[in-house]
């Protein structure tokens, strides 16, 4: 029998991608980076100072955990959670309630209110193929009304101890009614404690700083080296392929949601407690600027591609423009304009990069 | 015709140069008008490229081309258009929420000032179906999503013959379709070309070639080998000149060694597709499954590895009676399936081929929820060794493979879980014929190795050959089992009866 040797012949079609896009979408980041630190020199000669470089980053360690969460929900093809601001604000809330029965209920309570969340996103997506970006959109809608309609409008502040406070919460008149010691607490430490997660500087760094690294170390191995994020990349690259390959793609989308809404949910605990109130505007934005970084980091809209390490670059490229305008004695609303140019340069590159490539096929 | 040499077509040292490769080297081609001119080729010998050229996808080709005689610059797909080139490409383009006469006419429907004129649309429709014959069977206000795979794919050509072509390109019009709906197809090409079209016919299936085309021309490595009249050659010949290598016995007889039942099938139904059906399967057989399109064959190949859930029946594996779907539990039994639709379902064309391969073994590679993707090094290098995967780096992107090639990631990504059952569905649709004489011997081999496979295929001598046995299932039942001297006659006649 003779041998068919197609391996040997020389295909005439094109096999390579063009260098200049690989790298730019492998280090873009990193060259935005190097031209904003250099700019940013020029501008102030104590921009590259330890200090100042730790300012921005503390400035934007809420949003990278935000973002790290979000990122897993572009990863699995879901374009984003647009829910997160409100996951963030009512974990705040939650916390703030349960937290009368010390911090770390607290914060159980809050991050178990992101699973929950998560769940429902993820069921819906994942099961029923309701369109991500609709959903959680309501979703986010629904979960303003919550907040909103269960305190009546009002914020609720930690240390708020008078009988008004158990008759406006959503969980306090019920807690009231079972257990009326709870009146009795001694809310002033409780509330100190609260307070001072904002406001703890372990070797002299903010813990903030501290978890956002934490979550983007998990969130990296997760990712990349865990089963499920191995899984999921598959099933961002194509759900088809994902569900014909035998994974159980409903339960990996659900499991990106529990991720993002788990990451919301750290980051509203701690920028309630930085603003010491728990109300339903804490987070509002995150959603957009953490899909501006992660883009901007080099993920891919389509899913499938992209890395926790580019999402920290991309966070750290939007503190370092904020930090460069504030510099520049650039107010806050322009900034806003700035960061929303920003974003629809980065996604339409990301688009036409991909289309060039051929490869939008989600 | 009132040209010089009365030709329809005429590319002079046609060019295409892609970064790296030259894809199209200084080819001649010719159409007379009236005549069904057969381009062959193996995947990546450009002949896609020089037709897309022809369409207009490109402007910087470098070369002349002649339509009609007159010379023309085709930089654009509208330009293309305007001159006189159709083309049925074999992914059909359809808007399925829409009526059949708005895709006839998208883009151009008739109107009386700003309305559209629904009378003239829809006479215009029937008379543009009337040219594939569909204007009896398919009601022109009908949504597209209504109608069938072949009748779209008519429909798709009805589309493009209404802007009265003078060149019409199709490019392998026959992969989705049975034989019943092919003899119609060609029909409908016999009467365009009595009206003088000139026709070029991309396929890979030489039986239709020798059936309908007049001259052929063959491409390799993106140089024309040669343009002959279809008389003048013989099979063996074509192939040898795809190839570039003569090919000794293309199919080996073989005989069938089979040890003991694997799978027993009892009354499998998943109502409205597949009913009551009911057959054995043994070690190192290859149960070949063959059926007009819609007949259930997909569905039961689905049915089978868990994808589609199914509604009464069991599944006997090796003894055990294993519970239905759930695709991963059957892939950890030992039962993968291949799917028919390869960008679709089979490769995420995005990952890259080592993660193509790797994707149907995520968990087996896996400790304590950790991923270990190294200890696939050995199944990836295996593999590729096996499957003559060019080229050989597995790291590079799958979209960048041809589609040879490309089914064979598609095998090997099957062939990693190691199966006792492989199905099989159309393994080897639009490959070129090294990849699939090499698909054929791979599939032997597994057969030889105690594997028992299934082969869903609409390609009859592809079945036959390789066949041991051959079930016929029509409107989802079992209806005949053919099992000695098998022959493309006998298995045409039992589907069809």
């Amino acid at each position: 029998m003779m041998n068919v040797k197609t391996d040997m012949k020389e295909d005439s079609r094109k096999t390579k991608q063009n260098a200049v896009t690989v790298y730019f979408t492998k280090f873009g980041v990193l060259v935005m980076i190097a031209a904003l630190a250099g700019i940013g020199m020029m501008v102030s000669p104590n921009f590259m100072s330890w200090k100042n470089l730790l300012n921005i980053l503390n400035a934007v360690s809420y949003l990278g955990i935000v973002a790290t969460g979000i990122s897993f929900v572009i990863y699995a093809g879901q374009y984003g959670d647009l829910s997160a601001p409100m996951t963030m604000a009512m974990s705040g809330v939650i916390c703030v309630e349960f937290m009368r029965y010390g911090l770390i209920y607290g914060i159980i309570a809050a991050v178990l209110t992101g699973v929950i969340i998560g769940l429902i996103n993820g069921f819906l997506v994942g099961k029923l193929k309701t369109n991500a970006i609709i959903w959680t959109l309501a979703m986010n809608f629904i979960l303003e009304g919550l907040v909103r309609w269960s305190y009546k409008g009002t914020q609720i502040y930690p240390d708020m101890a008078n009988a008004k406070t158990y008759t406006t919460g959503f969980f306090l008149p019920l807690m009231a009614k079972l257990d009326p010691n709870i009146l009795k607490l001694d809310l002033k430490s409780k509330a100190a404690a609260f307070n001072g997660l904002a406001a703890t500087y372990p070797l002299g760094l903010p813990l903030v700083l501290f978890v956002m690294f934490a979550v983007m170390i998990i969130g990296f191995i997760v990712m990349s080296k865990t089963t499920f994020g191995n899984q999921l990349k598959v099933v961002g690259s194509s759900y088809n392929v994902g569900k014909m390959s035998g994974i159980n793609c409903t339960k990996t989308i659900m499991l990106a949601f529990v991720a993002s809404s788990v990451c919301a949910s750290i980051a509203g605990i701690f920028l309630t407690s930085l603003n010491q109130v728990g109300a339903f505007y804490i987070g509002q934005g995150y959603d957009f600027i953490a899909v501006t970084a992660i883009i901007l980091g080099g993920m891919s809209l389509a899913g499938g591609r992209g890395s926790i390490v580019g999402v920290f670059g991309g966070v750290f490229t939007l503190g370092l423009i904020s930090n460069i305008l504030t510099l520049f004695g650039i107010g806050t609303f322009t900034q806003k304009m700035i960061t929303g140019v920003i974003f629809i340069i980065v996604v339409a590159v990301n688009a036409s990069s991909l289309r060039k490539l051929g490869r939008d096929y989600a | 015709m009132d040209t010089k040499n009365g030709l329809a077509l005429e590319m002079k040292q046609v060019s295409k140069r892609f970064p790296g490769t030259l894809a199209v080297d200084s080819v001649d081609f010719e159409v007379r008008p009236g005549e069904v001119h057969a381009l062959m080729g193996e995947n990546g010998a450009g002949k896609s490229t020089l037709m897309k050229i022809l369409a207009g996808s490109f402007n910087d080709y470098s070369g002349e081309i002649y339509i009609e005689g007159k010379a023309v610059g085709l930089h654009s797909p509208s330009i293309a258009k305007l001159e006189g080139v159709g083309m049925v490409y074999q992914e059909l383009s359809i808007a399925y929420n829409r009526s059949v006469q708005e895709n006839i006419f998208a883009g151009a429907i008739p109107g009386k000032g700003k309305f559209v004129d629904m009378k003239q649309l829809r006479e215009e429709a029937v008379k543009a179906l009337a040219r594939v014959k569909l204007d009896k069977k398919v009601d022109p206000t009908m949504p597209m999503k209504n109608i069938s795979q072949h009748e779209s794919q008519l429909i798709e050509m009805a589309k493009v013959l209404k802007d009265n072509p003078k060149i019409l390109v199709m490019d392998e019009p026959t992969s989705a379709l049975s034989s019943a709906e092919v003899s119609m197809l060609f029909e409908i090409i016999a009467d365009l070309k009595k009206q003088g079209m000139a026709i070029v016919y991309i396929s890979h299936h030489l039986q239709e070639v020798f059936k309908i085309a007049d001259r052929v021309t063959v491409m390799r490595d993106g140089k024309k080998i040669t343009t002959c009249d279809i008389c003048d050659v013989t099979k063996e010949k074509l192939v040898e000149m795809m190839v570039g290598q003569k090919i000794a016995d293309f199919y080996k007889e073989r005989v069938a060694n089979t040890k003991g039942k694997i799978l027993e099938v009892r009354n499998l139904t998943h109502y409205g597709f597949i009913h009551e059906v009911s057959f054995d399967l043994y070690k190192g057989e290859i149960l070949g499954v063959v059926g007009l399109a819609g007949a259930g064959r997909t569905e039961l190949g689905r049915c089978l590895a868990g994808a589609d859930k199914v509604d009464d029946g069991e599944i006997i594996l090796d003894g055990e009676k294993i519970k239905t779907g759930n695709m991963s539990k059957m892939l950890n039994k030992g039962i993968a399936y291949l799917t028919e639709d390869r960008k679709q379902e089979g490769l995420a064309l995005r990952l890259s081929n080592r993660e193509n391969i790797l994707s149907s073994i995520i968990t087996r590679l896996s400790r304590f929820g950790f991923y270990f993707p190294r200890k696939g090094n050995k199944i990836i290098t295996e593999l590729y060794k096996k499957l003559t995967i060019y080229p050989h780096d597995p790291n590079i992107g799958t979209s960048n493979l041809s589609g040879g090639n490309q089914q064979k990631i598609l095998l090997a990504k099957w062939l990693s879980t190691k199966p006792k059952v492989l199905i099989l569905d159309e393994p080897t649709r639009g490959v070129d014929v090294g990849a699939k004489k090499l698909i054929h011997e791979t599939i032997v081999k597994l057969a030889e190795e105690g594997v028992a496979v299934l082969v869903l295929s609409s390609d009859l001598p592809e079945l036959v050959t390789l066949s041991d046995r051959i079930i016929v299932i029509k409107q989802g039942r079992i209806i005949a089992e053919l099992k000695d001297e098998l022959d493309e006659n006998k298995v045409l006649l039992a589907a069809n009866g």
